[in-house]
């Protein structure tokens, strides 16, 4: 069984926002709705300065506390990995939206039950990538199995030393290059 | 925000952007424009969102399109449910989109679905407002109008603008063409008409630049992330992840300027300066590839005399670089020479935003003369250019001979003006002295896109006929005497496109979605129908099909370019020329240093320092006002789009940018909501204080401002691109001036 990770390079991104459109539309949501959140740092003074973007979203933690936190068991990792939410046993405590030290998790207007980003997991499934990965104008997100020493994931995260964003604080599987 | 990412995302107290919520609306809408007749729209974006969450189990529908969110027309899939949109995907053969695509071809595809859509002909009435007509009454009184003024004016009098290509492009033109008028236009002049004019002029034409094999490239005034092409974004990334020296020229820090080596933050207006004291560098130290310039060039001598003034110490008193950085900056160049280049740009410093920025184009294109670049690998290079079949009489009947002594309008002002392009900014001036009559303007928004908000209203008033033919009542719409209704881009067919390239593509945009709003008419029809209305419809007596057919014919693979919607041709066949080989695309194949040419524009048969129009006096607090693009967004055509309009939002995008230590003697902070006064205009609007942007400039992002009471979704956001521009083409060129605009700003209440 896989297990699913994403890399984010930021020195690529240059914060286009085409992956929080793409999954907006992938995934059906409002406008209001974003499974993505962008992060701006400017570091430096003019005219020795740089600037990052760093797009968040749920980092399909192996110790997720919004699953542990979730008193339904809504919130629940499948066998490959991906953080999920059952929409059918979700009653909108928003537990787990608090628990998130990333704030990954959006409430549902419509409903009133929590999502956040699922790695596209139906996408996955047909062979394809998720969203934010197929449309990254910079190739700057790479998605693939953890499990997989030679997969493409893998040999970026050694080459380019990517680390999850807060260490090992809830053992994310979302490397990023920074 | 997070104590995780406050402790351990931001080494340095970075801050989330757009937490912000309470939104203020900071320009009123006029009241004269409350009296508009509102359109009915009979579906709108909330009933497309709340109709995909009943479609989840409907079968998908994939078709072959291109998006129309900018003029890239990247190659696209539209995946649609029960006939509705339900998302886009980037084509893999295209070569723009290489399967990707940015957000405004993502959101943008929702367009038709979006308020402020014409959903049936309108007219305005005598009270400023519109009445709805019917499709027969407009191109009746539209016709009638049109063979009015042809009999008392002739076809010169008549003008036409378009932006989105192909079919908006190939029936517009067809149909000014059929009046007799040479009067055509595409955006240019408020994009590149100044820099491609130049090209044309010395190079034969635009060439592209190799990044792939590119070892050093200077931009000036471009970013590939900020004026998206998907493809040269990911070049670029690619290029700098295997160490292409890239320097960006730039008075503000970009958003690629992280992948640069070297940020150049130039004084606004002065790149000319820089590449003249490069080029003086390069002459000097012979660091120029003489071989090169022996083979392909003449005029050297008179360039070599010419460029000796320039000296780095020069440029560095107007561009407020250091000479050292100068000749550097040269002499890095030249050591990676001839896979280096700068590359030629779209818009901004080089494109549209100055006096001088023809001068500067002729400059820069003589500098990568002089590094030999052209043909190189690595260095500038012309594609392959696939050229589609053409149209025969009978089906397509001949069109009349324009008359010989009829000049497109503007080409006696600005004979530097590329013919193709025209200064369609310029069609204002022609309004105001009564020697254009008529306007259609085509998807585009000349009143708020090609000149000054107020001046360019008070010129197309004194128009006879002003025709729009649009998609949504943008702020040309309201002010025109007909408004005709287009159906969206992937609720039809269109004409076929292709794109040159070294993997050279042909392309055709198939209807993806069903029909939305049943009394719009695609953009063939209509231009039929009027055609036919203005007595000329001899010349429209075909459909898209029969275009299709006749265009694709020269290709072995029209059929699945029929049925895919995309096709690659002339494949295997780009390779880059051998010195013998090599010409320019130059009528006689050389590039001329010199040239009488430039004389007849009021420009020098020799390159010369010309300033900018007008410069800020720093020490009366005065600023530049520059402008650029967005990511999400498309000139002025992409903020009614909720998709992309709430990112703005959400991030606070409106915001002017100020540079910090500036702000900070004017008593602004950051979010602060400043005043801007210009002798046109005083607009408020809140700031961005950055160490990101030169301190005598500020950048205004140019898509917000919206003034049309129809486009609901960004009303209140920012400010107008050209509130404080003067409308004054430029003197050479005809081009917009978009940044020979000085302001001054101070914080709201203080």
């Amino acid at each position: 069984m896989a297990r699913y990770g994403m890399l984010l390079d930021t020195n690529k991104c240059v914060g286009c926002y085409a992956c929080r459109v793409a999954c907006q539309m992938q995934n059906e949501l409002t406008i209001n709705e974003a499974y993505i959140k962008f992060y701006e740092h400017e570091e430096g003074t003019y005219p020795n300065v740089t600037h990052e973007m760093v797009p968040v979203q749920c980092q399909h933690c192996t110790d997720a506390p919004c699953v542990s936190v979730c008193p339904t068991g809504a919130s629940h990792t499948r066998e490959d990995g991906i953080v999920v939410v059952d929409e059918s046993k979700c009653i909108g405590c928003k537990y787990c939206a608090e628990a998130c030290p990333y704030h990954a998790r959006i409430v549902i207007e419509e409903t009133g039950t929590i999502e956040k980003c699922i790695f596209c997991h139906t996408l996955v499934e047909q062979g394809e990538q998720p969203a934010c990965v197929t449309t990254c104008i910079t190739n700057a997100r790479v998605f693939g199995d953890l499990d997989d020493p030679n997969s493409e994931l893998n040999q970026k995260i050694i080459e380019k030393r990517a680390m999850p964003i807060a260490g090992d604080l809830t053992k994310s599987n979302f490397y990023y290059v920074r | 925000m997070s104590r995780v990412l406050e402790a351990l995302t931001f080494k340095n107290g970075g801050k989330m952007s757009g937490l912000t919520t309470s939104r203020r609306s900071f320009l009123a809408m006029s009241a004269a424009t409350a009296t508009l007749a509102a359109t009915t729209s009979t579906v709108s974006f909330s009933n497309w969102a709340e109709a995909q969450e009943d479609t989840n189990d409907a079968e998908v529908k994939i078709s072959s399109s291109t998006c129309n969110a900018c003029s890239n027309k990247c190659g696209m899939l539209v995946y649609s449910k029960n006939g509705r949109l339900w998302k886009v995907k980037g084509e893999e053969l295209h070569p723009y989109s290489k399967g990707t695509l940015c957000a405004r071809g993502h959101g943008y595809a929702t367009i038709g679905y979006t308020d402020g859509r014409i959903t049936e002909p309108l007219k305005r009435n005598e009270e400023g407002g519109y009445d709805p007509i019917s499709w027969e009454q407009a191109y009746q009184e539209i016709g009638d109008k049109v063979k009015e003024i042809l009999a008392k004016h002739g076809p010169g009098a008549i003008a036409a603008m378009n932006d989105p290509r192909p079919s908006g492009q190939f029936y517009t033109k067809r149909f000014i063409n059929a009046l007799g008028s040479p009067n055509y236009y595409t955006h240019g002049s408020s994009c590149n008409l100044s820099c491609n004019s130049a090209y044309k002029l010395v190079l034969g034409g635009n060439s592209a630049i190799d990044l792939a094999n590119a070892r050093c490239v200077m931009f000036i005034g471009r970013s590939y992330a900020d004026g998206v092409r998907p493809s040269s974004a990911n070049s670029l990334a690619q290029a700098a992840e295997r160490g292409c020296h890239i320097i960006t020229v730039d008075p503000r820090f970009n958003a690629m300027a992280h992948m640069a080596d070297d940020w150049v933050a130039i004084r606004p207006g002065t790149d000319l300066a820089l590449i003249l004291g490069m080029s003086n560098v390069l002459v000097r130290e012979n660091l120029y590839d003489a071989d090169f310039i022996a083979n392909h060039t003449d005029g050297f001598e008179e360039y070599e005399a010419a460029i000796r003034q320039y000296t780095p110490e020069w440029a560095s008193e107007i561009t407020g670089i250091e000479a050292e950085r100068i000749e550097n900056l040269a002499r890095t160049m030249a050591s990676y020479a001839p896979a280096s280049s700068i590359e030629l740009s779209w818009r901004a410093a080089i494109g549209c935003a100055y006096e001088n920025s023809i001068q500067t184009a002729r400059a820069l294109a003589l500098f990568n003369a002089l590094l030999g670049s052209y043909g190189k690998k690595g260095g500038q290079f012309w594609g392959l250019s696939p050229k589609l079949g053409p149209l025969e009489a009978p089906k397509f009947a001949e069109l009349p001979k324009i008359d010989e002594n009829l000049k497109q309008y503007g080409s006696k002002e600005f004979p530097l003006a590329l013919k193709s392009m025209g200064s369609a900014s310029n069609i204002a001036n022609g309004a105001l002295k009564g020697d254009i009559k008529a306007v259609f303007a085509y998807n585009s928004n000349p009143i708020m896109a090609y000149g000054n908000h107020d001046a360019m209203v008070e010129a197309y008033k004194n128009l006879d006929l002003f025709v729009s033919i649009d998609i949504q009542m943008s702020e040309s719409a309201i002010q025109a005497d007909y408004v005709l209704p287009d159906t969206s881009y992937i609720e039809r067919k269109e004409v076929p496109a292709t794109v040159g390239g070294k993997s050279p593509v042909v392309d055709c945009r198939l209807q993806g979605i069903d029909v939305i709003h049943p009394n719009t008419r695609p953009v063939d029809q209509i231009y039929a129908e009027l055609a036919e209305a203005c007595g000329i419809g001899q010349y429209f007596n075909f459909t898209v099909d029969d275009v299709i057919d006749a265009q694709l014919a020269p290709f072995p693979n029209r059929e699945e370019i029929k049925t895919k919607g995309i096709a690659k041709v002339m494949e295997g066949q780009f390779k880059f020329p051998s010195d013998e080989e090599f010409k320019f695309k130059t009528e006689d194949g050389i590039l001329h240093f010199a040239d009488d040419v430039w004389i007849k524009g009021g420009l020098g048969r020799n390159i010369e320092w010309i300033p900018p129009r007008v410069m800020p006096d720093t020490a009366k607090g005065e600023f530049r006002l520059i402008g650029g693009k967005q990511a999400i967004h498309t000139h002025t055509s992409t903020t009614n789009v909720p998709l992309l309009i709430q990112i703005t939002k959400d991030y606070d995008l409106e915001r002017v940018w100020v540079n910090k230590s500036k702000a900070q003697e004017l008593g602004i902070e950051d979010g602060d909501l400043i005043e801007i006064s210009s002798p046109l205009a005083s607009t408020q609007v809140r700031c961005h204080t950055t160490e990101r942007l030169h301190p005598e400039c500020i950048w205004n992002p140019t898509h917000y401002g919206v003034k049309s009471p129809f486009l609901k979704a960004g009303t209140g956001l920012g400010i107008a691109a050209y509130d404080h521009t003067p409308f004054e083409v430029g003197k050479h060129d005809g081009a917009l001036c978009s940044q020979e605009a000085i302001v001054t700003i101070k914080k709201v209440g203080a």
